[in-house]
């Protein structure tokens, strides 16, 4: 498990390019990014939709990146595959998916990253697919496109094969019959399960879930997650919701990000045990569970800020019970542990607190 | 149940529709009650039926069979004016709050519609009442001359809520009222419903997949699956002693917000199937954990079950009785 | 305890986007121009009758006839106007017929599923496969010249163009969840339409309305061409088109000032429509 400030040894090392062996459960990490800033231009100025944003994750770790929305936490990830939407402009001082420096690759390179060394997995199944083609075409192709140059090419028979290979990894029952359905001919949480098999069918170094379960019922929502989590194997995985509590499910380390920053990252189980951000403590306050006594719900007063008019310094001030003056100034994650905070009255330890 | 008479009572509602000539029974024989002043919450997933029963209460979609009360008059055989009474003192709140509010009007004139459809007060007093409407729903005056594309998401579903309120119904009907909202406007959302509950006395239907807010909110809950009603009962009965193994399948597939641990849960395989072809049977058995012949073959009906609510289930009570980690979940 | 801020741009800067597409600006200067010239030229010009036999097929910057004369010395400019009046007045009444016709059918048959909304697609269909010219030249025919049997057969023949678009836009509208607000409101059927469905079209109706104008202004044009349009003796461009086909070789102007007038209301009609999709576009992007 990494710290989003560590420095990471072996990234430098090795050749950019080799493929690292798929057993090997060390190697360089699956996502270095070292102060990420995406900025979109308006008629007002610049505007730093992501505010330099360091995270790591590891091989077989999973990250939760939990925000609502308007924070940044897709433009985070639609970064970390160099996707960024016009006019956007992605800048960090490091920006690295297993051993490629994404910020020194050109488009065409980019291209043989995403999909390869880059899984994805969107929210709507239903539009990730081309309707016009089946499952397994669209499997194949995706396989095929980043078979290395020079070796002899696979047989369309042997992508096949594989196509159905990834389905049945994921859980497909007949993967020899669902492999030349249709998406229309599938269900909502089929399709998500074959949306995993094609982000996973080359492999990857990381993969990004972007809300893959939300518009998913519940009782499949749980199998969905399930299945992420255990098809990780060497892979990173960055899971963007928006709901805490699907990401403590199955990451190991929870990010909370607030209006275009991180404020505050830590391992899942800490995170909900002990939030030391009063951002992550509202969200868990607000949102229902299921306790026997009821507490009220407390909702967080105001609005997430529009990117237009954000505060200097801690950008959740505004609407901070324990703001204190000093929050003028932008404060910076810290301690340099697992478990890091960006405030200046952080709330006390719940579990140290406890006699 | 109590003694008291209740607000809302449907008996048997049946709902069919045609989709390319085929019969789809949305919603499948399903009965439920609200008293006076009690929120229960009617729960599902996609393609349960649940918001099809919100509309069918609220006579959008015509009924094939049963029978709704309200007030202890049958709103199914009232006449046109009797019915238009009736039905102005039940509400319905959308899911959507991007989508229920005509991006062209100014908040002042959604709010006064309702008004004018039933021809409430003179202009003055309903402009008088528009204001005191937002004042309920803790909006600024200022809102009144913004249009919705103006607004958040929160103060869209406000103004919505505020809608429902302008004729001071006494039943609320709620279809997912914040899924489409983030995390610390749902809190206000959901605080601001049960605020005029409490305040006024008005009865909540709320419709929803999430059970932890069935938790927070309800008195009473329903359970549906595929047009049918297989679980109903107080709600902490429901929640902590699940009768029917879908009850206890949906409870579990809440995400502790606690990581790791020894946490079991139940993960149905499958998905629900389509309503145009329901199962045989038990429309449960092919996901059903504990599924055996006689589910294949008999449908089981809801009957009384122990903690005083109701279950459709041949073996009831056998799935929640397994370890659930409960002291884990509800610790 | 929320405060509102406003997520949009505020009031003040929405008429902001009309002036922004150069397309919209030049096709409503041209529109109106046009429309100016065809209301005030007639009272300006000469006698469009009268006949000067000793003048006859002047050219162009001719002395006193600026645009020159016919083959019966009559001055161009005066029949090119007073055509235009004519043609302008047929394409305006036409269109308002077949936009009223047309709309509020199609409002009537998206307003609920039953014999109506049948029995208007069905007719939609049926006009819509006829040729329409054809089918004009053959009742004009029938019932007769004039201004008003050609505006009503021009109208009532074309509505379905406008009864077809409507009707799509207006029951994908029908099916939003402030109309079906509006329904658990108690709101009227007629409230409904009028509140919250014709506004909601009327962006829609807008630009159809520019483009109709143009092509009722070509129809016009064909049938007064084939001597079906304005009566006789009445100038209009369709037949200073058909009469200056005698003269094509002696005097070509006699063709080409008429041509010119008809491309230009065309392409002014056209360019406004675009300008209008364009702008209601852009709005449409900004509040979703």
């Amino acid at each position: 498990m990494s710290t989003p400030d560590a420095p990471h040894a072996g990234g430098t090392a090795r050749a950019a390019g080799k493929p690292v062996p798929a057993s090997s459960p060390v190697g360089s990490p699956a996502l270095d990014l070292q102060d990420l800033r995406v900025d979109f231009p308006t008629p007002l100025g610049e505007v730093g939709i992501v505010d330099g944003v360091s995270l790591s994750i590891a091989r077989g770790e999973a990250l939760g990146m939990v925000g609502e929305s308007g924070s940044g936490k897709t433009m985070i990830a639609l970064a970390c595959l160099r996707m960024v939407p016009e006019p956007g402009r992605v800048a960090a001082t490091r920006l690295r998916v297993a051993d490629r420096d994404l910020l020194a690759l050109d488009e065409p390179a980019l291209c043989a990253v995403r999909g390869a060394d880059v899984g994805v997995v969107f929210q709507n199944p239903m539009t990730a697919f081309n309707p016009v083609r089946t499952i397994g075409e669209q499997l194949a192709a995706t396989w095929l496109r980043h078979r290395p140059a020079g070796g002899a090419r696979p047989s369309r028979r042997e992508a096949r094969e594989r196509a159905i290979a990834a389905l049945r990894e994921v859980g497909i029952a007949a993967p020899e019959r669902r492999v030349d359905a249709y998406p229309h001919q599938m269900s909502g949480g089929m399709l998500q399960r074959a949306l995993i098999a094609h982000a996973m069918i080359n492999q990857p170094a990381l993969i990004v879930a972007d809300e893959p379960t939300t518009a998913l019922d519940a009782t499949v929502q749980a199998q969905i997650l399930d299945l992420l989590r255990a098809r990780l194997a060497n892979a990173g995985l960055l899971l963007v919701t928006h709901d805490l509590g699907v990401a403590a499910e199955i990451c190991d380390r929870v990010a909370v990000v607030y209006a275009g920053r991180v404020v505050e990252v830590g391992p899942a189980r800490e995170l909900l045990e002990s939030p030391r951000h009063p951002y992550t403590q509202a969200l868990l306050a607000a949102a229902p569970r299921l306790d026997p006594e009821r507490r009220p719900l407390a909702p967080i007063p105001g609005a997430p800020p529009s990117p237009a008019d954000l505060v200097a310094g801690c950008r959740y001030a505004p609407r901070c019970p324990r703001a204190v003056p000093r929050c003028g100034e932008r404060p910076r994650l810290a301690p340099e542990g697992p478990h890091a905070y960006a405030c200046w009255n952080p709330a006390d330890d719940a579990r140290r607190a406890k006699p | 149940m109590t003694g008291r008479e209740p607000l809302l009572d449907a008996d048997d509602l049946r709902v069919t529709f045609r989709p390319g000539g085929r019969e789809l029974r949305a919603v499948d024989g399903v009965s439920l009650q609200v008293l006076p002043g009690e929120t229960v919450a009617l729960v599902g997933e996609s393609g349960s039926g649940k918001s099809t029963v919100a509309l069918a209460l609220m006579g959008v979609h015509p009924l094939a069979g049963g029978r709704v009360r309200f007030e202890g008059r049958d709103v199914t055989a009232a006449g046109g004016a009797e019915r238009k009474a009736l039905r102005r003192r039940m509400q319905l709140i959308l899911q959507d709050p991007y989508g229920s509010l005509d991006p062209r009007w100014s908040v002042a004139r959604i709010l006064a519609e309702p008004l004018v459809a039933h021809d409430v007060g003179t202009p003055e007093e309903r402009a008088a009442r528009v204001r005191e409407l937002l004042g309920q729903v803790g909006l600024p005056l200022d809102a009144l001359e913004r249009r919705p594309p103006q607004l958040s998401g929160g103060q869209r579903q406000r103004i919505a809520i505020a809608r429902a309120l302008a004729l001071e119904p006494r039943l609320l009907i709620a279809d997912e009222p914040v899924s489409a909202l983030d995390v610390s406007i749902q809190a206000q959302i959901v605080n601001l419903l049960l605020d005029v509950q409490r305040t006024r006395g008005t009865s909540l239907l709320v419709i929803t997949h999430d059970i932890a807010l069935v938790h927070h909110v309800a008195h009473r809950v329903v359970v549906m699956y595929l047009g049918r009603v297989v679980e109903t009962g107080a709600v902490d009965d429901v929640i902590l002693r699940p009768q029917h193994p879908y009850t206890a399948a949906l409870i579990s597939a809440v995400p502790a917000r606690r990581a790791g641990g020894a946490r079991q849960r139940i993960l149905l395989p499958g998905e629900p199937p389509s309503p145009l072809e329901p199962p045989a049977g038990c429309r449960f058995h092919p996901r059903c954990p504990i599924a055996r012949d006689r589910c294949r073959i008999e449908s089981p009906p809801l009957a009384p079950a122990a903690g005083g609510g109701a279950t459709a289930c041949h073996f009831p009570g056998e799935l929640g009785a397994l370890p659930l980690a409960r002291d884990e979940r509800l610790a | 305890m929320a405060t509102v801020t406003p997520t949009a741009a505020p009031a003040a800067t929405r008429l902001g986007p009309l002036f922004a597409g150069r397309e919209f600006l030049w096709g409503a200067l041209a529109v109106l121009l046009v429309l100016l010239v065809a209301i005030v030229g007639p009272w300006l010009a000469q006698d469009p009758a009268a006949t000067t036999l000793d003048r006859r097929l002047l050219p162009p910057f001719s002395d006193g006839h600026w645009l020159g004369t016919d083959a019966l010395g009559r001055d161009l400019w005066a029949r090119i106007v007073t055509g235009l009046e004519w043609s302008i007045a047929v394409a305006v009444a036409s269109t308002a017929i077949a936009a009223l016709i047309g709309t509020v059918l199609a409002l009537l048959a998206a307003e609920r599923a039953g014999p109506v909304r049948t029995l208007v697609l069905q007719t939609v269909d049926a006009f819509l496969s006829f040729p329409g010219l054809v089918v004009a030249i053959a009742v004009i025919a029938t019932v007769g010249h004039g201004y008003l049997p050609l505006v009503l057969t021009l109208g009532g023949l074309s509505w379905p163009v406008f009864a077809r678009v409507i009707y799509a836009e207006a029951s994908s509208l029908m099916q939003r969840d402030y109309v079906l607000a509006a329904r658990l409101a108690g709101s009227s059927r007629t409230r409904i339409l009028a509140g919250h469905v014709l506004p909601g079209v009327a962006p829609t109706l807008l630009v159809m309305l520019a483009f109709h104008l143009a092509d009722m202004l070509v129809a016009e044009s064909a049938l007064s061409f084939l001597g079906l349009g304005a009566p006789l003796g009445e100038p209009s461009l369709g037949n200073m088109l058909a009469e200056s086909r005698q003269y094509l070789y002696v005097a070509p102007w006699l063709m080409f000032v008429p041509a010119c007038a008809i491309v230009l209301v065309v392409v002014s009609a056209n360019l406004l429509g675009d300008g209008l999709t364009e702008r209601l576009r852009g709005r449409a992007r900004r509040a979703p």
